[in-house]
């Protein structure tokens, strides 16, 4: 009688106690494992910084290439005029010009300066007078 | 007693750490940290998760596989989760509703095998390796695979965590008064298999 008026679950309380056990070092194991990589907060700044970075060096090169070429470049109106005067220096009369002068040069050969070319370059004097 | 709103020093390798309150992890989440809401979670609730399950499960390697499933569908449910109840409780409902599915499944195998789920969880207790308690303590769990679904849920949640019955009513989804005549059945039930040992 005395036995059954003794309550077991609330005399003994180790009962309430776990009495397993897990491996070492399980727990902390698990929760590795089991955590999720955290996305990390990332300021607007951040995000387009890079797309910032790109536009900054590209409004660089086309200010820095803008003031260069209008630093060397002349921007004077041309009129007919100058483009005339302009052409009087230029190479290609001078060539014509050459070209000219070596016309006349050619006309103004004496027939003893042919004669003489041609002994120079072997031509004999039987020849000469062939072609005569 | 558990107070979901105390925090409790966790012990890591890279140190003590302390655990946030339940409060602590919505207001994470709610401010679209989810992950770090889920991790903490994981560092608050993992130890008490486990035990629950392994009180119905007996055996480490069981446990440690359906406690991961139970952490994967909390990660997919926490979208779900509004408020309306206390954390606590919404985590120990998925984590129970994990074991009783998993305990049904046990008691179709235990059928092919002409078996009884109570003898293959009472097997498992003796053949446990991690299993360090006295004979009591034995017997205790073994006269709690004994019991019915509900009366073990119920007999678990309420003498070993020492739970409200209102909490354990948003658990089990079942009446406190409900609850409270599955307790009184199976503590009254344990208590002569157990007198029986004296």
């Amino acid at each position: 009688m005395k036995q059954t008026d003794k309550d077991i679950l609330k005399d003994v309380a180790e009962l309430r106690r776990m009495p397993y056990s897990v491996p070492e070092g399980y727990f902390d194991t698990f929760r590795r494992e089991m955590k999720k990589p955290q996305t990390q907060v990332v300021s607007l700044w951040s995000r387009i910084m890079p797309y910032a970075s790109v536009a900054a060096v590209f409004i660089f090169l086309v200010s820095a290439g803008t003031f260069i070429l209008e630093r060397t470049t002349d921007t004077r109106d041309f009129t007919q005029e100058d483009y005339i005067l302009f052409s009087e220096n230029f190479s290609l009369n001078t060539i014509y010009q050459v070209h000219e002068e070596t016309q006349l040069a050619d006309a103004s050969l004496a027939d003893e300066d042919i004669i003489e070319y041609l002994i120079y370059t072997g031509v004999s004097a039987e020849e000469i007078e062939y072609s005569k | 007693m558990f107070d979901p709103e105390v925090k409790f020093k966790l012990l890591t390798p890279k140190g003590v750490i302390l655990t946030m309150t339940d409060s602590e992890i919505i207001g994470l989440y709610s401010g679209g940290r989810h992950e770090e809401a889920f991790n903490a979670i994981v560092d608050a609730y993992t130890e008490r998760l486990y035990w629950h399950v392994r009180r119905f499960l007996c055996c480490h390697e069981d446990t440690d596989d359906l406690l991961q499933d139970i952490f994967i569908k909390i990660w997919t449910a926490l979208p779900t989760f509004r408020g309306e109840s206390k954390l606590y409780t919404w985590l120990y409902r998925i984590a129970t509703n994990e074991v009783l599915n998993h305990l049904r499944k046990q008691k179709l195998k235990a059928l092919i095998s002409l078996d009884t789920a109570a003898a293959i969880l009472e097997r498992k207790i003796d053949d446990d390796p991690y299993f360090n308690g006295n004979e009591l303590q034995r017997e205790l769990h073994k006269s709690i695979q004994k019991l019915p679904e509900k009366q073990r849920v119920v007999f678990s949640l309420r003498y070993f965590d020492e739970m409200k019955y209102e909490d354990i009513s948003v658990i089990t989804g079942t009446s406190v008064g409900a609850l409270k005549a599955s307790y009184h059945h199976a503590y009254i039930k344990i208590k002569e298999d157990m007198q029986k040992l004296l």
